[in-house]
């Protein structure tokens, strides 16, 4: 059994990862507190399950569709609030709070568009893969495999290419990010795409298995940021190491209490890695002179 | 704008606004000029100096050049591949693309990068930028990331000899650098863009004599060797006597004189409202 927890546990936590990642991606380059992030990751699945279900489209036709009206939602996000708004040197805070402003706004007109209660989008039970006892669904091995893909693309490519290079600059220092040459609104765009692209393809997955409903952003939006913190803000591999730590704590709490316990796990370990380590696993102690 | 002119900075004025208590004692916002009405010309391939006391607006300058603030009235105009163009309004990224590099006065390295990772993001070859062309053009992308490395190890060899320190860490974090290294990396980083005109802020602010000789050397270099121009503020007038061909001496917001270095600091009215001597 608690092999299978442990698997449940990096399956989710790869998804974690994914969506912790696409947080950190505007956060570490831009100091945005991209709140209305987590409306990009349940906005993806309602526009699954208008093609899908209500349109008839395949699903896999519905999903490419889906991803791309999210990356378009992100993006007005960043041309109309964000950019005005770091033009004219406002500071972060009210930055945030237009965050959370337009994540109130999108969950209330999705509420009213298409209700408040939980959306299937699967109606039947998933197959299973078994290896001696333990017990994987296909929509598990999707959602693992879809989004280990993606890290290690990814990884790869913030490593290997200028594209790479310029996103970690960013988060040093943007100014002189400018100074070599670089349109910061133009490294904008691509990091607000990539990062819908992550948010848009973690909710899909998780709403095929378990469904959707307006307010499935903000819970999961609360275990990225904490992936963040204890893996340590500032680096790209960090919300990944903590993605899965989260998963796997998570599920094994499950396994040795029960499910009541997962929140309670979360934000335990906040708490105690922001007393101990508030640098994160991989972070560096700031110095201070 | 002759022909040996590669910037003009045409009366430029440029305000800020500051918070006093006025005579009610209350708070209040007025507006003020930092910059009266700048004039100067810069030489192509000469080094010309920018000095004047603290606060009086050099770096201000420097940042309307650059495209950091814009400037209330005034023009700048910059000789570009045989081309005037305007810099008025035009984005700091564009005017570095025109061929303006740039050193600010406290060390701008990328902490978190590495050595070789700072040099070869300045690079003047912006293939790869777009997040699908590496992917995309795989070929080329790798062809194009191993010149741009070479491109680099050759400017430290160049700069700093076979066996120099740039070379040997250059998989580290430029944050484990000295202070005069980090200065010195943000000097050599300047080579890998395709500039005409550097603006160095303080190049020798806050290190010690040795790295100050060298970055005597470097300019030198930089001037005779790469045909590149300098424009440069500095507080360090000894420096100044030894690199700079010209050098204006900014006051109450408006250069209050020009010439060459030993006139300027030589003069009575400089020492006296400048050096306090
Ligand atoms: N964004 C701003 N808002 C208001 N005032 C500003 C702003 N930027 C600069 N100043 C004013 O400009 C002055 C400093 O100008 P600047 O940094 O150009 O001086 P400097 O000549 O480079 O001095 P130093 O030799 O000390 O580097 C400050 O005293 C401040 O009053
Ligand atoms: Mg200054």
């Amino acid at each position: 059994m608690f092999l299978q927890f442990m698997i449940n546990g990096i399956i989710i936590g790869s998804i974690y990862s994914l969506v912790s990642l696409g947080f950190a991606l505007v956060y570490n380059t831009t100091r945005i507190f991209h709140l209305a992030y987590a409306v990009l990751y349940m906005f993806c699945p309602y526009i699954i399950l208008t093609f899908y279900s209500n349109l008839g489209y395949p699903l896999i036709i519905a999903f490419i569709i889906a991803i791309i009206i999210t990356i378009l939602l992100s993006l007005i996000l960043e041309i109309i609030i964000y950019r005005p708004l770091s033009k004219k040197g406002s500071s972060d805070n009210i930055i945030m709070i237009s965050s959370i402003g337009i994540m109130i706004v999108v969950i209330n007109i999705v509420a009213m568009l298409y209700g408040n209660e939980t959306k299937i989008l699967n109606q039947n039970i998933s197959e299973t893969l078994t290896f001696g006892s333990i017990i994987i669904t296909y929509t598990q091995l999707a959602q693992f495999l879809i989004s280990s893909f993606l890290l290690v693309v990814f990884l790869m490519f913030l490593k290997f290419s200028k594209f790479g290079i310029k996103t970690r600059a960013m988060r040093d220092d943007t100014i002189l990010c400018s100074v070599f040459g670089s349109d910061i609104y133009k490294m904008r765009i691509a990091l607000f795409t990539l990062s819908a692209i992550f948010a848009a393809v973690g909710g899909g997955l998780v709403a095929y298995d378990v469904g959707m409903d307006p307010y499935v952003g903000m819970p999961m939006l609360l275990n990225a940021v904490v992936a963040l913190i204890i893996g340590g803000i500032g680096r790209f591999e960090a919300p990944i190491l903590g993605g899965f730590i989260i998963g796997i704590l998570q599920s094994l709490s499950v396994w040795a209490f029960s499910a009541r316990w997962q929140d309670a796990v979360t934000f335990t370990l906040l708490i105690l890695f922001l007393m101990f380590r508030p640098q994160g696993l991989l972070g560096e102690k700031r110095r201070t002179v | 704008m002759n022909n040996d002119t590669i910037l003009n900075i045409d009366s430029i004025r440029k305000s800020f606004v500051r918070n006093i208590v006025n005579v009610r004692g209350k708070d209040e916002d007025e507006r003020f000029f930092l910059l009266e009405d700048i004039d100067l010309l810069v030489s192509k391939g000469k080094v010309t100096a920018l000095i004047g006391g603290n606060g009086t607006g050099k770096t201000t300058l420097f940042n309307i050049i650059s495209g950091f603030f814009n400037a209330d009235e005034g023009k700048i105009s910059f000789m570009s591949y045989g081309k005037h163009v305007e810099l008025t309004g035009i984005n700091a990224y564009k005017i570095a693309r025109l061929g303006i590099g740039r050193m600010f006065q406290d060390n701008h390295i990328f902490q978190n990068m590495s050595v070789l990772e700072n040099m070869l993001i300045a690079d003047d070859k912006f293939f790869g930028e777009r997040p699908f062309e590496s992917i995309l053009f795989y070929k080329i992308n790798n062809t194009i990331e191993k010149q741009r490395k070479e491109k680099a190890e050759k400017i430290f060899a160049e700069l700093f000899g076979d066996n120099n320190p740039f070379l040997k860490m250059k998989n580290e974090k430029a944050k484990n650098l000295s202070y005069g290294q980090q200065r010195l990396l943000g000097l050599a980083r300047l080579l890998m863009g395709d500039y005409k005109l550097l603006l160095l802020d303080e190049p020798t602010s806050g290190v010690n004599p040795l790295v100050v000789e060298k970055i005597k050397e470097l300019i030198k270099y930089f001037v005779e060797q790469k045909e590149l121009t300098i424009f440069l503020i500095e507080h360090n007038m000894n420096f100044v006597l030894d690199v700079a061909d010209f050098c204006h001496f900014m006051s109450k917001g408006i250069i209050a004189m020009g010439g060459t270095p030993e006139d300027i600091i030589g003069n009575p009215e400089v020492r006296k409202a400048y050096l306090g001597i």
